[in-house]
């Protein structure tokens, strides 16, 4: 069977020693620049990419990817332990891994991210071998139409992200929306909302935001009011750190369904880890029987998103490579290193270069296996980060916090842009108006737009065109009876409500 | 420790060029690490050939380069530092046609002056663009396809890497050339358009060779002409667009320049020690594996091809009625 072919030839790549070193270099090195708040995989990658130029094109891709999915790993931990995201992908980890945090379930959480983050990328790399195949002709039906349906339905289902008011939560996402506008209108060239400043011409850095509405923001809550609510370590026996049965119990189906949709997103160029991550939390809170526990600390909230995150990282890679087409900054890095070392990505490579790209895919597995044995005994040693005191790590974390939004974009303005994000994220905080669905807004709202004005473009202003598709019209329904259902709920139960004689 | 030395040495923004030894040198110039700005983000096209030919540089003269990426604006923020920099001979930049042939026509300001602000180097090759057009469009060379698209008026679009950039610009020019109403359909990059083109939802481009041949050898779209002023070497028997409209000619190129007011000697060096290193096989073959057409030459013969597209850009820009603010 070609399949069997394929994977024995892969693993023969992947398991060959130099190529085994590279992928722990990798992943160790993903880890922790995951870990880090603000330093990204994108700048990593980009400057480790020079060495890459003397190195096998195969060891270079299967190191420089580590480093991508490794970052998914790390992330969580600084969400968890000090509700500051290590990457924008692993803001939503916040919500609930912070709550388990304070009620001295961090090791719990850690290992849970782990764990998700290990089945999410290793189920959607058994997907990616059986699937491969067919993934390019799928991505071929996803145009401006199913992009805009698809990410419309995103928006709606994922608007009830946070607990509270939902008033305040909806006027965060219109928020959102209006600064994914700032920058050039990729139509027509023209800069808007940039008020002068230059450095808005190419938008809002995600990086500086995440960063000053959850980082910052936080560290002056904790600074302002001296909180003396953080986290604990109260016991450090590794019983009380591992996972109960019953946090393993509950998180078996959000997982598979993170997977399932990190697999779906990732497989759609452009879409990236951070919608999947949101989305499957939002889709998490709707399914669950309890949606009210969302928010205070449920296990489901961090491993439903952590198993997306990663889940839709590895599924990226296969419309990168079969197709050439780079789905985010980070992938564009990578088609970059592959061509320069004179590989094509495109329809070919698979056919041309099976050793390149099954070693890759096979190489996920190794990587994630090193991962999970990586993190999983290190939870000690990162909760003991907590004895730390919040005076002296705070320091430390801005100090963090303004390299990495620097490195992104090179750009001593997003610094002060984070500032003043945050200054912005704890007055919110204060007034109790949550920051998780501003960055929905603010990173659906902009793909919305341009797929809207493309379809439109291309059916020459024809509104029919947005629902022209199967996929396109079923994702336009569903919207729609979301959108609908809650407004009939109270009208089914006045209706049965007027059945029952008084 | 090799991977901390490494990482480290990146994360100073030394290329791993740097840690070649320096060969003794007679000449006073350079004696310190040149920075070479690059316009765009790490691991795109420009960046890739300015990494590969200065790292050939510096393993024949035993110089020193510095990568810097700067990336906006269609190439103006990496333009802007090199203008605004020392012009001491270390801060040069690697030019694509947005700094200073398209963005002086497009953009309503810039921060800089295109031409008086630079001073030309080198040359580095062409980048030729290749109209490729979807199989469903019954239409196999440059007239047929002017014909077919006379018959039906507004119902092909053509996709480009965005606004301003010189797959746009070569669409424009196309349609006003042969007078057609096509539709402009802009994409974040190039790599971005390929999927409406080969579901046909984007039925015509006329963008880099390099991103369009992957598609063309599958089947996905069809090769109808090449975009540059002569036939290439890697086509022969490809015609150019221009065989059909005269005048066309569309394609990117790479070149370096420096700020204005450096000293001779620096250009001089910089020139010399650029064209050996074109010269070289293995940097050729690298560079026609990216579909660049290695050039060489003079400072002089820079300015004459630059000079000679603005002349061309400037009229298509104008007839075409594009602007950015």
């Amino acid at each position: 069977m070609d399949l069997l072919n394929n994977i024995a030839l892969g693993s023969q790549v992947a398991l060959a020693p130099s190529n085994i070193l590279f992928c722990f270099i990798g992943v160790f090195v993903g880890t922790v620049i995951g870990l880090l708040p603000g330093i990204g995989a994108l700048s990593t990658i980009s400057l480790l990419l020079p060495l890459t130029f003397y190195m096998d094109p195969t060891t270079a891709i299967i190191m420089l990817a580590g480093i991508f999915y490794g970052a998914q790993y790390g992330g969580s931990t600084a969400s968890i332990l000090l509700n500051i995201p290590g990457t924008a992908t692993n803001a939503i980890t916040c919500l609930d891994g912070y709550p388990m945090a304070k009620q001295g379930r961090a090791g719990v959480a850690l290992a849970m991210t782990s764990i998700a983050s290990f089945v999410g990328g290793s189920l959607a790399i058994v997907l990616l071998m059986v699937l491969a195949p067919l993934i390019a002709s799928f991505a071929y039906r996803f145009g401006a139409a199913e992009y805009f349906a698809i990410m419309i339905f995103g928006l709606v289902v994922a608007s009830s992200l946070s607990s509270g008011s939902r008033i305040k939560a909806l006027a965060m996402v219109v928020f959102g929306l209006i600064l994914g506008v700032v920058g050039m209108d990729i139509y027509s060239g023209q800069l808007r909302y940039q008020f002068g400043f230059m450095e808005l011409a190419e938008g809002v850095s995600l990086v500086a935001l995440v960063m000053g509405l959850f980082g910052i923001a936080e560290i002056l809550n904790n600074l302002a009011l001296g909180s003396t609510d953080h986290p604990r370590v109260t016991t450090v026996s590794l019983r009380a750190l591992l996972p109960t049965r019953e946090d393993v119990g509950r998180s078996v189906l959000p997982m598979l369904r993170g997977t399932g949709i990190g697999s779906f997103i990732g497989m759609l160029p452009g879409a990236g880890p951070t919608i999947a991550s949101f989305l499957s939390y939002a889709i998490e809170k709707r399914v669950s029987r309890t949606p009210e526990i969302f928010g205070t600390g449920a296990v489901e909230g961090i491993a439903a998103p952590e198993s997306a995150n990663n889940a839709s990282v590895q599924a990226a890679f296969v419309p990168t490579l079969s197709l050439g087409i780079p789905g985010d900054p980070i992938m564009a890095v990578l088609l970059g290193a592959l061509i320069i070392h004179g590989i094509t990505p495109g329809p070919g490579l698979v056919l041309e270069q099976p050793q390149m790209f099954w070693g890759l895919i096979m190489s996920f597995w190794i990587g994630n296996l090193m991962l999970l044995l990586l993190n999983l005994p290190l939870i000690g040693v990162f909760v003991s980060i907590l004895k730390i005191p919040y005076k002296a790590l705070y320091v430390g974390m801005l100090f963090l916090m303004c390299i990495g939004v620097y490195t992104v974009r090179s750009n001593i303005f997003d610094i002060y842009l984070m500032i003043g994000f945050g200054v912005l994220g704890f007055a919110m905080m204060i007034g109790g108006f949550p920051a998780a669905p501003l960055l929905l807004g603010f990173v659906l709202g902009p793909m919305i737009e341009e797929n809207l004005r493309r379809a439109l473009l291309i059916g020459r202003g024809d509104l029919t065109v947005l629902i022209g598709s199967p996929i396109a019209a079923t994702f336009i329904a569903l919207t729609a009876v979301i959108l609908v259902l809650p407004a009939l709920k109270p009208l089914g139960r006045r209706v049965v409500g007027r059945r029952v004689p008084t | 420790m090799f991977t901390r030395r490494h990482v480290v040495a990146a994360a100073m923004g030394i290329a791993a060029a740097a840690a070649l030894p320096g060969a003794a040198n007679a000449q006073s110039y350079p004696d310190k690490p040149i920075t070479v700005v690059v316009p765009f983000s790490a691991g795109g096209a420009t960046d890739s050939i300015a990494r590969m030919v200065t790292g050939k540089v510096s393993e024949q003269t035993g110089a020193t380069f510095v990568i810097d990426n700067r990336p906006g604006m269609g190439g103006s923020v990496g333009a802007q530092t090199v203008a605004g920099a020392n012009a001491d001979g270390y801060t040069i930049l690697t030019a694509t046609p947005g700094v200073q042939i398209l963005n002086p026509y497009l953009y309503k300001s810039l921060p800089y002056d295109a031409e008086a602000d630079f001073q030309p180097i080198v040359d580095i090759g062409l980048v030729p663009n290749v109209l490729v057009v979807h199989p469903d469009i019954p239409a196999n060379t440059v007239p047929e396809l002017v014909d077919y698209l006379k018959e039906h008026p507004d119902e092909v679009s053509f996709s480009s890497s965005g606004v301003g950039s010189s797959s746009h610009l070569a669409g424009e020019a196309f349609k006003s050339l042969a007078d057609v109403d096509i539709q402009h359909v802009p994409y974040q990059g190039t790599g971005a358009a390929i999927v409406d083109l080969v579901a046909g939802r984007v039925q015509m481009a006329i963008d880099s060779y390099s991103a369009m041949m992957p598609l063309v050898e599958d089947g996905s779209m069809k090769l109808i002409a090449v975009g540059t002023p002569e036939r290439i070497d890697a086509q022969p028997d490809l015609p150019t667009i221009g065989e059909t409209l005269p005048g066309f000619a569309a394609s990117g190129m790479v070149y370096v320049i420096g700020p204005d007011g450096m000293p001779d000697e620096a250009v001089a060096w910089l020139n010399g020690a650029i064209n050996d290193a074109l010269a070289d096989p293995a940097i050729k073959d690298k560079l026609t594996s990216m579909s660049v057409i290695a050039q060489g030459g003079s400072p002089e013969d820079l300015q004459e091809t630059v000079s000679d597209a603005r002349a061309l850009w400037s009229k298509v820009i104008d007839e075409a009625g594009i602007s950015i603010q």
